[in-house]
Order: C-alpha cells, then sequence, then structure tokens
C-alpha cells in the first residue's frame, strides 16, 4: 500500500507504511466488526440512557404517553402503519401548499379519514381550525386575557384543581408546574375570561391539554376558541351551565339508537343505562378517555373536518359495531363498564376499520336526516368576547354623562386625553371587585384592568388589526354587602334583551357599545351561601341587570370576525322590544345620529319598582 | 352458622351516592374502600361512574353500588340522575376547606327536599391528614349532622382511614332502613305477612363485634 502525502513545499513523496502499521489497523477494524457481529457485551458497564431496557423507552408511547407497564414491543403491524403514515406525508406537505384549492375537494375529505400522519397533524389541525387567521384577527388578545387572568378569573381554583390532573400520565403534564401544566393553566384561565359565558368548565382541561400536545399555548387558546364558538363545532352549548346541548345530543342519539339499534336501545332501557351514565366525555370530549388514544386522534382529525355530526355519528356507530357485546352484557354494571372503561383499553377493531365504519354511519344518517339534531340558537354565545371588565350602573352613568357623545364624535375632545380621562373616572370610582353572582369560585380580588391609554397605543401601532375592547358588563354590587336573602322557591330563569349598539368614533379608533338588560328570577340560595348572600325577594321577584358592552376597533368599518359572534342586527332588532318595556331604566336616543343614555330614577343602591305585577329589583353599587 | 338457619340470609342491593365539592376526595374514597387504591394524579371525574363492593354485615350480604360524581358546580344539574333511587349518600368535604362545607349543607336541603327520609345520610369530612391546615371543626360538622338527621365521620382516602367505617354504618342504616320498609308494608298487606314474616323480619340489633366485610 502507498500513501502519497503532499508536503507544504508541494513535493510529493511515498511513504511505505510499516508491517507494524498495517497489522494495527487491520486489527482495530476487526475488532471493530467483529464488536458488531459479538452484539451487547451483557457485562459491560453502560450509563443507564445507554440501557434498552431503561424504562423509561417502554413506557412511553409514540404520543407521549407514559404507562405502567412496558409496551409490547412493536409488532409488524405498527411498523407498517408508521410506514404508510411516512408515506402520506409527502402528500399531506403537498396539500398543505396548495390549501385553498385542496381543502373541499373529496381527495381531502378521503385523506382525513385515512388519518392525518402524525408529523403534519399540528399544522393540519391549525388550518382547519383557521388559527392563523384568528390569530392574526386577535392578535395581542390571548396575552391579555391571560394576564387578566392571572388577576381576575374566578375560575382559577377549579381550573388549578384540574390542571393538577389532567392527563399526568403524558409526559408534557407529568411534571407539576411544568412548562406544559403552565401553558394549560394559562390557555384555561385566559379562556375563562374571554368567555365569560362558560368560564371554565370541568372537560375543558382534556380538551386544552390535547391541543397543547400539538401546539403552542396562544395557538391552543383560538383553537379552544374556534371549537366553542364556531357553529361547525359549538361545544359552547356543551359546557355552558345546564349543558343544553348534551341534552339535545343525547336525545338524538337515542332516537337513532331507537330507529337503527331497536334491540340495543331496549336492552339499555331494560338495565337503566341512561344515555347520560356513557356519553358525557363522548360529546363533551369527543371521545377522549373513552377509546384508545390513537383511536380518538383519528376521530379529532374527522371532527375537525366534519364538525359536530361526528359526535353523533361516532356514538352511533360504537354500538353498531359493539352491539353483540352490549347485548351479552346483562346488567348496566356490565354495559357501563365496556363503554366507559374497556373500550378505551381496547375497541376491539383496527382503527382503520372503525373510522371506515364510521364513514358509513355518517353517510346513512345524512341520508335520513338524522345526522344532526335540529339546531338551537339558546346554545350559541351572546355576549361578546373578551370584555375586560365589570362597571357599576353608577359608572355607567358617569361614563355617559362625563363625555359627550356628541363632542367625541365630532372629534372635539382629543383622543388621548378625554379618553384617559374619562376612563379613567370609570376605574376611579371602582371601589370594589365585580363579584358576578354566577362565578362562585373563591374571590380573586384583584385591581381591575382599566381602559388604559397605553392599550390603544399599542393598537393604533398596527393599525390593521381589528381588536382591544374593553369593557364592561354588569353590576351586581349589592351581592355581598350584608343584604341576606330569604331563599325563593323558584328555579332560575332569565331573559335578556339589548339595545341597538351604540357606536362613535375617537380619533380612527371606533367605540361600538350593547347594553344589555337581563332580567331573571333569582336562583334558590341559600343566605349561608358562599355568594355572600342576595337581596330578599318575593316570588314574583325580577331582578335586572344592565350590562353594557364596548368594543374598541382600530379600524372601521365595524365588522365581525368570524369566530365572534357578537349580537348580529337581527337579534338586536328583536330584542329591542324588550327593552322598550324597560324604558323607565334605561332610555335611548339618537337624536342627531348621537346617543344618549339615561338612567331614570335613583342609582345608588338598591330601587324597586313595580312592571306588571312583578316586582323590579335593580341592583346597583354607589 | 345458626342465625343463618333461622333466617335465610337476604341480599341488599344498596345504591350509593357520592356528592360533594371538586376535589375533596370522592373518587378516592370509592378508590381506597373498594380497591384499597390510593392515587395522588388520578382524574377529575366528569362522566360520573360506579365501582361496586360486596360485604357482610352480620348475616346480610349487601352489594353496594357506589356511584361517584363530577363535583364543579355546574354538574349539579346532573345530579339528580345519581341521585334517584339511591339508598344512601355520603356528602363529603375537604376539611380543610369550609367552603366545601357549606356545599355539603345545599346538597343535604336538596338531597332532603327531593327525596325526604327514604335516603340515609352520611356525612364525612375527608383528608385528615391534612390536620393541621383544617378549617371546619369537627364539633361545628358534628352539630350540624346531627341536625339533619346523619351520621357524620372524619376520614383519611390517602391513610386509609376511617373509610370502612364509613360504609359499613352507612350499610347498616340502610338495612334498617329497608327492614322499616318492609315491615310497614308488611303491615299495609296482611297477606304477605304470613307468608314473608318469618323470613325478613327484625333479626336483631345488628351485632356489634363480627363484622365481616370484604370482597368476594
Amino acid at each position: 500500500m502507498l500513501v502519497y502525502v503532499t508536503g507544504e513545499d508541494g513535493l510529493s513523496f511515498s511513504l511505505q507504511p510499516t508491517m507494524s502499521n498495517i497489522q494495527s489497523n487491520a486489527q482495530e477494524r476487526r475488532d471493530i466488526v467483529a464488536r458488531y457481529d459479538r452484539g451487547r457485551d451483557e457485562n459491560a458497564t453502560i450509563d443507564p440512557w445507554e440501557d434498552p431496557a431503561f424504562e423509561v423507552y417502554h413506557k412511553r408511547d409514540r404520543y407521549g404517553f407514559i404507562h405502567d407497564q412496558r409496551i409490547p414491543s412493536s409488532t409488524k403491524n405498527d411498523s407498517k402503519m408508521v410506514e404508510t403514515e411516512l408515506k402520506r406525508v409527502h402528500k399531506w406537505l403537498q396539500m398543505l401548499q396548495n390549501w385553498d384549492n385542496v381543502v373541499g375537494t373529496e381527495k381531502f375529505r378521503r385523506r382525513i379519514y385515512k388519518g392525518i400522519p402524525n408529523k403534519v397533524r399540528s399544522e393540519v389541525w391549525r388550518r382547519l381550525l383557521k388559527i392563523e387567521e384568528i390569530k392574526r384577527e386577535q392578535e395581542g388578545v390571548y396575552k391579555k386575557m391571560r394576564d387578566l387572568a392571572r388577576e381576575q378569573s374566578p375560575e382559577i381554583r377549579q381550573i388549578d384543581l384540574d390542571v393538577n390532573r389532567t392527563y399526568r400520565n403524558h409526559e408534557m403534564f407529568r411534571e407539576r408546574y411544568g412548562i406544559k401544566q403552565q401553558a394549560l393553566f394559562h390557555v384555561l384561565a385566559a379562556y375563562s375570561m374571554y368567555n365569560t359565558e362558560v368560564g371554565y368548565c370541568q372537560g375543558m382541561s382534556q380538551v386544552a391539554a390535547l391541543l397543547l400536545m400539538y401546539m403552542s399555548d396562544e395557538d391552543a387558546f383560538w383553537a379552544m376558541s374556534a371549537l366553542l364558538s364556531d357553529k361547525k363545532y359549538a361545544m359552547h352549548g356543551f359546557f355552558l351551565p345546564g349543558f343544553p346541548k348534551l341534552m339535545r345530543f343525547q336525545t338524538q342519539h337515542e332516537a337513532i339508537l331507537k330507529k337503527y339499534l331497536p334491540k340495543v336501545k331496549k336492552h339499555m332501557d331494560k338495565h337503566d343505562v341512561h344515555t347520560n351514565l356513557y356519553s358525557v366525555k363522548w360529546f363533551f370530549q369527543c371521545f377522549l378517555d373513552r377509546v384508545p388514544f390513537h383511536l380518538c386522534l383519528r376521530l379529532w382529525d374527522v371532527y375537525l373536518y366534519e364538525g359536530e355530526r361526528l359526535l353523533i355519528a361516532m356514538a352511533f356507530n360504537v354500538f353498531r359495531m359493539h352491539e353483540k357485546a352490549v347485548l351479552k352484557l346483562k346488567s348496566m354494571e356490565g354495559v357501563v363498564d365496556l363503554l366507559q372503561r374497556n373500550l378505551e383499553l381496547d375497541f376491539g377493531y383496527p382503527d382503520d376499520e372503525v373510522v371506515k365504519r364510521l364513514g358509513e354511519c355518517m353517510d346513512e344518517l345524512r341520508r335520513s336526516k338524522l345526522d344532526l339534531p335540529t339546531s338551537a340558537d339558546n346554545e350559541l354565545p351572546t355576549k361578546p368576547f373578551g370584555l375586560l371588565y365589570n362597571p357599576t350602573v353608577k359608572q355607567m352613568r358617569d361614563f355617559v354623562d362625563t363625555r359627550p357623545l356628541s363632542a367625541v364624535a365630532n372629534g372635539r375632545t382629543s383622543q388621548s386625553s378625554s379618553d384617559g380621562k374619562s376612563f379613567e373616572g370609570l376605574n376611579g370610582s371602582l371601589s370594589s371587585p365585580p363579584s358576578s353572582a354566577e362565578k362562585d369560585t373563591k374571590k380573586e380580588t384583584g385591581r381591575i384592568s382599566p381602559l388604559r391609554p397605553s392599550s390603544r397605543q399599542q393598537s393604533s401601532s398596527s393599525p390593521t388589526k381589528v381588536s382591544v375592547y374593553e369593557n364592561v358588563q354588569q353590576q351586581e354590587g349589592a351581592y355581598g354587602r350584608g343584604n341576606r336573602v330569604r331563599p325563593v322557591e323558584q328555579p332560575p330563569s332569565s331573559s335578556s334583551s339589548a339595545a341597538p349598539p351604540l357606536e362613535h368614533n375617537i380619533g380612527d379608533h371606533r367605540y361600538v357599545s350593547i347594553v344589555q338588560v337581563t332580567t331573571e328570577k333569582p336562583p334558590l340560595l341559600s343566605s349561608e351561601g358562599r355568594k355572600g348572600g342576595r337581596l330578599a325577594f318575593g316570588p314574583d321577584t325580577v331582578v335586572e341587570k344592565s350590562e353594557m358592552y364596548t368594543r374598541e376597533f382600530t379600524t372601521s368599518p365595524l365588522r365581525s370576525p368570524t369566530v365572534f359572534p357578537r349580537l348580529t342586527a337581527a337579534q338586536i332588532q328583536s330584542q329591542k322590544q324588550g327593552l322598550k318595556m324597560q324604558s323607565d331604566v334605561f332610555r335611548y336616543g339618537t337624536s342627531n345620529g348621537d346617543m344618549e343614555m339615561k338612567l331614570a330614577s335613583r342609582l345608588d343602591g338598591v330601587m324597586t319598582s313595580n312592571h306588571g305585577g312583578a316586582t323590579v329589583i335593580r341592583i346597583g353599587t354607589e | 352458622m345458626a342465625a343463618s338457619a333461622v333466617a335465610s340470609p337476604r341480599v341488599h342491593d344498596f345504591k350509593v351516592v357520592l356528592l360533594g365539592e371538586g376535589c375533596v376526595g370522592k373518587t378516592s374514597l370509592v378508590l381506597r374502600y373498594v380497591e384499597n387504591k390510593f392515587n395522588e394524579k388520578h382524574e377529575s371525574t366528569l362522566q360520573a361512574s360506579f365501582l361496586t363492593k360486596k360485604l357482610t354485615i352480620g348475616n346480610r350480604r349487601v352489594n353496594l353500588s357506589i356511584w361517584d360524581t363530577a363535583g364543579q358546580e355546574r354538574f349539579h344539574a346532573l345530579g339528580p340522575i345519581y341521585y334517584r333511587d339511591s339508598n344512601g349518600a355520603i356528602l363529603t368535604y375537604d376539611i380543610t376547606d369550609d367552603d366545601s362545607f357549606q356545599k355539603v349543607k345545599n346538597w343535604v336541603k336538596e338531597l332532603k327536599k327531593m327525596l325526604g327520609t327514604d335516603i340515609m345520610l352520611t356525612i364525612i369530612g375527608n383528608k385528615t391528614d391534612l390536620e393541621k391546615q383544617r378549617n371546619v371543626s369537627v364539633e361545628t360538622a358534628e352539630q350540624y349532622a346531627e341536625s339533619v338527621g346523619a351520621t357524620h365521620f372524619q376520614t383519611s382516602a390517602k391513610l386509609n382511614r376511617g373509610v370502612e367505617e364509613v360504609f359499613l354504618d352507612l350499610s347498616r342504616r340502610m338495612i334498617e332502613q329497608a327492614d322499616k320498609q318492609d315491615a310497614e308494608k308488611r303491615a299495609l298487606s296482611p297477606s304477605s305477612r304470613s307468608t314473608a314474616a318469618g323470613n325478613v323480619v327484625l333479626l336483631e340489633e345488628t351485632p356489634a363485634a363480627p363484622i365481616k366485610s370484604g370482597c368476594c
């Protein structure tokens, strides 16, 4: 063997390797090869992480869940599945580049049903939920809500309890107060401020956690928002107090069983297996914790594509695929065990088959028009999202009094000073934190975040976005002021009405306010409840709350971002009449194009008046 | 056993529902009692679920199905589905959290209103392992329990303190109640008296010493 070496001087010379060199090189090579031939030496000392017996390798599945037992080593089937997925990744990457053209196609649908490869799942889910668009539209809102929640969210306690017990068997959430637990906490807390009608409901933590396995906290927040308020999913109605949508979906589900699987339905009735005993997690969390996680991801793929009809179809599919098993079980216990526990451990069919038959169920239901229950209006959000604080009646009056809107609208007041002043006036009198009667969690006494000029500067720095509203809702300050209540033996009921939106501009900012007057029967409440008691009510008592929502937009024209339903013009119109009825409380006028709002009679403390025989008690604080 | 020759042992199927605020330890109590497990990191209960336990008290065999429910306030809307037809209710509070004790009172009111005196009530203060952080005094709780005809226990599901006793006591009372109801029935229908009387009547005060319980 000759080795040529080029020296610095450019001269080449040959080097004759010595015999010993050759021998030692050869030996080394042989040793190396031999070591591979021999395989691992059981006696060698190695670091724990080098040991494939290192338990975590065997307990963590490909989705990050840590199991108590070793996961059986992958079968041929598994590796084939992974291989197919890898092949599909390529196709999906192409589709992602050509998203708008491909998204409505039959091919796209087919591929969704085949399963989104886990590698691109995050991106596809984000696209399906239109997260980028929302985020652009609502820039800064998540952070704002998150910060606000730290000070004010009345749901913090429950959220904390639940973060502590959400998917602790997943590597992301195992560590108490770890990064993903922080994210989960912030997403839920922020959302509780953002959507005050729902606040936080158990069940949401699992959904948020799933989203966080695939996206950042801000994205997960907007994904939550889309899932709750986009009509396609409308989970809002599930989580809303009273669970109106759950009832509606359960009824639909029962009707389907009755029609297509009458034997099963009879069997369930015979053994007292109420739909409620198994369907809560199916509907609230789209089958999370009720089918194996890998199958659940496939269901979520379809759910995000098809929307809420997936829930109905899959509920049907479960019974269709397990009809025999269900009929064999002769006790409620057995059936519930199957549906609540055993199907999660093992669904009994390959995922592909489950999803294929799910598609068939969906088609069949669609044909017979049973794929969705009749819609219900009372399940959608009615309050604007992302409002920042609750003023008292007096503050609302001051707001109006100190700011002649005509002057503002005509631009006679300069933006910064007038805003700062008037809004500070608003805040200045906020002596007590708003305590919402519906929220019974421990009070978070915190400073109320004012509408600060800074927020406006922030928003005007990028004039294209529609964002940042502050504000305003409801006064119930008289609660908790030592007024003790006689319980009223009546279920709570309520109605609400809204005035046409008040609009005005300051500089390039547009403010839109809606005043909503809610009357409700006071709920049955003990005087010892932690809510601190309410006023004494007779059976005819109606409590009236006035809520004003103001949003600030940095651009006109005003538009409704897709996932931000506000009261529509039609809704407002239909509710206008209700407002007139209460014209002794508020009056709206539009003379000269300006809005004026007057509060009749006294504002401080509690007022009562008669309204068609019922006593109206208005609650407001000084 | 000689006694069982006298009265053929009757099997009671009792339904018990656990109610109480979120995170007071309802699931932990059932898990401890039925499976003798304690899991620090369990899930919150969203979907009510149930576990069963068989036990023998004296010569009575009892099948308990214990329903565990979600604790968050808004899930109370679903409460009636679970407490309806219940023979007993275990209302749980966390001794470190007075609010959870107030919630128990709400539940008592609701159950009394909906089910009257048919349902046996047990109130338990859980988490006695956190004695140092106690916020609900034993006297207050006992007084209250007495005033509403409930028994009161203190437990720690974590340390397995007092859990067994809760279910034993409740089971005994449910048996008594069942006997009482049977007796009332017989009093109303004389025909059944002749046939059934010998079998089921008033066996005894539940024996103090040899209580066996165990899963079969």
